[in-house]
């Protein structure tokens, strides 16, 4: 098992990171400490060394989205809808345009990964289908679906088009 | 910068507390790891079930007992490029999958559709990430045979019915083979609902052989039909019998009672 200084230093560099995963994925505040111990418990037994930085902060991105999908396959989601909330994310200011953060956190799980990942991230395609251990054709047609979805939801497309230039 | 990076920007404001950090340290080196599983439970465990698996092959009337043999009633071919047959008993769940080419064998690996009914084996094939780049562009061909016709008839209305809910009309098809057909089909070692096209395709044109269209997607069978009849493949067998036979359901889907290829 790691140190308590090397998972300190993780916890400083990718704290940020994968809370904003929990964000886009989670709905309850009390599962995001869950996921949290969960992720860097993790981080702190795997003793095999990464390739880069890029690498650690890749493993750490699945294994945070791979911890969120465990939680959502709770009973308890099955049983109750819960509301997207932005203002129990504590944003001091308010979002420039709520309602496409809304539209992207109402898309499906893996298109939500996608965009995350590629448009706020800055991954690759290529890069993505790895973290998410896809084939890239795949991530393309998700990315391409994510994309229609939003354009269909954002006023018809018009917003979307005018934006997107 | 695009829209979508700038609108996520947003995300910039969410962080994690410090007491969230703090107590995930506090949390993380108080856990101990789980104990490492030393290799012989992992030889003890796998010379476990390869006895177990062995016990099951050198008895087969214990697997007679627990599960007594199902006959095949029915069958139901899948054509898109993966080409295969899915083989029902007389409750219309699979119990077996033939594939008739290696994209199909893919297929088959990555998709456990056995026991299922066979609506739902189709939607559960569309919803796997090969058919669905397939289907992009693609086009599904169902058919499906069984000697009982009045079962034939409502498996085909159940099959068209179920992939209506996620497919467009103009991206499938589905329709009764018969008797013929199906040993055609056999004895040219395709799937019964792809011979179904390529006969149709031969009706129009004998020049074309079936060794040289075989190898066609369906989506490229369709493109050639449609070129030389300037039909649709779809309503292709949406005759007048159809609608009297009261067969065709409210979207409009054919029903094929006597179908062009029945004429051989």
């Amino acid at each position: 098992m790691l140190s308590e200084e090397e998972v300190k230093r993780a916890l400083e560099l990718y704290s940020d990171m994968v809370r904003r995963i929990c964000f886009i994925y989670l709905k309850k505040e009390v599962d995001v400490e869950d996921v949290f111990q969960n992720v860097f418990f993790k981080y702190a037994c795997n003793t095999k060394p990464y390739q880069s930085q890029e690498h650690e902060k890749a493993w750490i991105i699945r294994v945070a989205i791979n911890e969120c999908k465990s939680s959502l396959r709770k009973w308890f989601y099955r049983q109750v809808d819960l509301k997207e909330d932005l203002s129990m994310y504590g944003m001091e200011d308010k979002p420039k345009h709520p309602e496409v953060l809304e539209a992207v956190l109402a898309l499906p799980q893996k298109y939500r990964d996608v965009i995350y990942l590629y448009y706020y991230e800055g991954y690759k395609i290529i890069e993505i289908a790895k973290i998410l251990n896809r084939q890239e054709n795949t991530i393309h047609t998700w990315m391409r679906r994510a994309k229609e979805r939003l354009k269909e939801q954002l006023l018809g497309g018009e917003f979307f088009e005018e934006n997107t230039k | 910068m695009s829209f979508l990076k700038r609108t996520l920007s947003d995300l910039d404001q969410i962080k994690a507390s410090t007491h969230l950090k703090n107590k995930t340290l506090y949390t993380v080196m108080q856990k101990k790891p789980k104990k490492q599983v030393s290799n012989t439970h992992y030889i003890f465990a796998l010379a476990s079930v390869v006895i177990f698996v062995f016990g099951f092959l050198l008895f087969p009337r214990i697997i007679d007992k627990i599960e007594p043999k199902q006959s095949i009633d029915a069958y139901v071919s899948v054509d898109i490029n993966p080409s295969m047959e899915f083989r029902l008993d007389n409750n219309n769940k699979v119990i077996d999958i033939i594939a008739y080419n290696e994209e199909a064998k893919i297929i088959i690996e990555t998709v456990n559709v056995k026991g299922m009914n066979v609506e739902n084996a189709l939607l559960r094939l569309l919803e796997n990430e090969n058919i669905l780049n397939y289907m992009e562009l693609g086009y599904m061909r169902v058919g499906v045979y069984t000697e009982d016709e009045i079962r034939s008839a409502k498996l085909e209305a159940s099959i068209n019915q179920s992939l209506s809910t996620v497919l467009k009309t103009t991206q499938y098809s589905c329709a009764r083979a018969s008797k013929i057909e199906y040993l055609e089909a056999e004895n040219h070692h395709l799937s019964f609902g792809k011979y179904q096209v390529i006969e149709l395709i031969l009706e129009l044109n004998q020049g074309f052989t079936i060794e040289e269209l075989k190898d066609n997607s369906i989506r490229e069978l369709k493109e050639v039909y449609e070129s030389l009849s300037g039909e649709s493949l779809s309503s292709s067998h949406q005759e007048n019998n159809g609608q009297q036979n009261g067969c065709e359901n409210g979207k409009g889907h054919h029903c094929d009672n006597d179908n062009k290829a029945h004429k051989k």
